[in-house]
């Protein structure tokens, strides 16, 4: 999902700055106030930043025969909402583009926007959304989570065909090679990091049910 | 079906889509798809030159280390919070 070091024009790059912006900037604020009025949140904070670090890490083969990186932003989305989400995804952007070349600076504000932006808010809308229907937790995680990846290398996508197609006309052609590279490749990736994700909920609502409950409320006949 | 059967299930799932993967492209190189769209930035718009560099690209070796160190400080975090959850329960507190 990383727009390479270079590969947006000043324009787009100020853009996608612009764009990202307030959402960091409200993220900041909000991890602020949650270190300041709920340190119990702070065990939760930690293991959502360690979790997109331990995730994107990971460079995973796809049945396309290229591989890519899941983004780990699911459970954060799940527990902190898309500000958060996307102060966690600047700090491994910028980890990533200092000592790995991945990504870069000029391209920051983009790759901020479809990690820790587009992909947490979609899957936000969708986990409350989830909630309200009642939908049971473990395919829910596992949706939240396989839609903030996918809809980050969508994202990607679109930003890509936006900087490239759109001045020659071939908008919608090259968004179509664009989801064919990111999009087709995130698909088996998306369902790992559904998996897995499932299975530390769980995990976590058993172990931990005073961290989970902002996110997972308890429903009252399981408490009597 | 027990829970951790059902886990077990889940972790296998992961484990053939990921090898699945590999034995579905022998030949390939499974290169990062970060590249493969700058390949088709290159189709779409061959005249396109990066106008910023990377300010320091690590050679091949050095990209394995601070992958690895990038997971391990993760990893810690979530294994120190696992560590600690045994610590609890033993303790009867959890």
């Amino acid at each position: 999902m990383h727009v390479m070091e270079g590969f947006l024009s000043w324009e787009w790059a100020l853009f996608w700055t612009l764009v990202s912006a307030p959402f960091v900037v409200y993220g900041f604020l909000s991890i602020r106030k949650i270190l300041q009025d709920d340190p119990a949140q702070r065990t939760m904070l930690a293991l959502s930043g360690a979790f997109i670090f331990v995730m994107s890490s990971f460079k995973l083969p796809s049945v396309t025969g290229s591989s890519s990186h899941p983004t780990g932003t699911g459970f954060s989305t799940m527990f902190f909402g898309v500000g958060v989400t996307s102060v966690m995804s600047l700090i491994v952007l910028i980890f990533q583009a200092l000592l790995l070349a991945h990504g870069g600076f000029t391209t920051m504000g983009a790759n901020v926007f479809s990690m820790g932006v587009a992909g947490p808010f979609v899957a936000y809308l969708a986990f409350k959304a989830m909630t309200k229907g009642g939908v049971r937790t473990p395919i829910k995680v596992f949706i939240t989570v396989f839609l903030a990846g996918m809809v980050t290398y969508i994202t990607t996508a679109v930003q890509l065909a936006l900087a490239y197609g759109l001045t020659n006309g071939s908008f919608a052609d090259s968004l179509i090679s664009f989801l064919a590279v990111f999009a087709v490749t995130q698909i088996p990736l998306g369902i790992v990091e559904g998996i897995l994700f499932t299975i530390f909920i769980d995990y976590l609502e058993r172990a931990r049910p005073d961290l989970t409950e902002k996110a997972f409320p308890r429903r009252v006949k399981d408490e009597a | 079906m027990r829970r951790s059967h059902y886990y077990a299930l889940g972790l296998l799932a992961v484990a053939v889509i990921l090898v699945s993967a590999i034995l579905l492209n022998p030949n390939s190189d499974f290169s990062g798809t970060d590249d493969g769209g700058g390949e088709v930035i290159g189709e779409v718009d061959p005249d396109y030159q990066p106008w910023f560099q990377s300010v320091w690209e690590p050679s091949g070796e050095l990209q394995t280390l601070f992958f690895t160190l990038q997971a391990a400080i993760g990893a810690l975090v979530i294994g120190y919070f696992l560590g600690s959850n045994k610590v609890r329960r033993e303790r009867g507190e959890g």
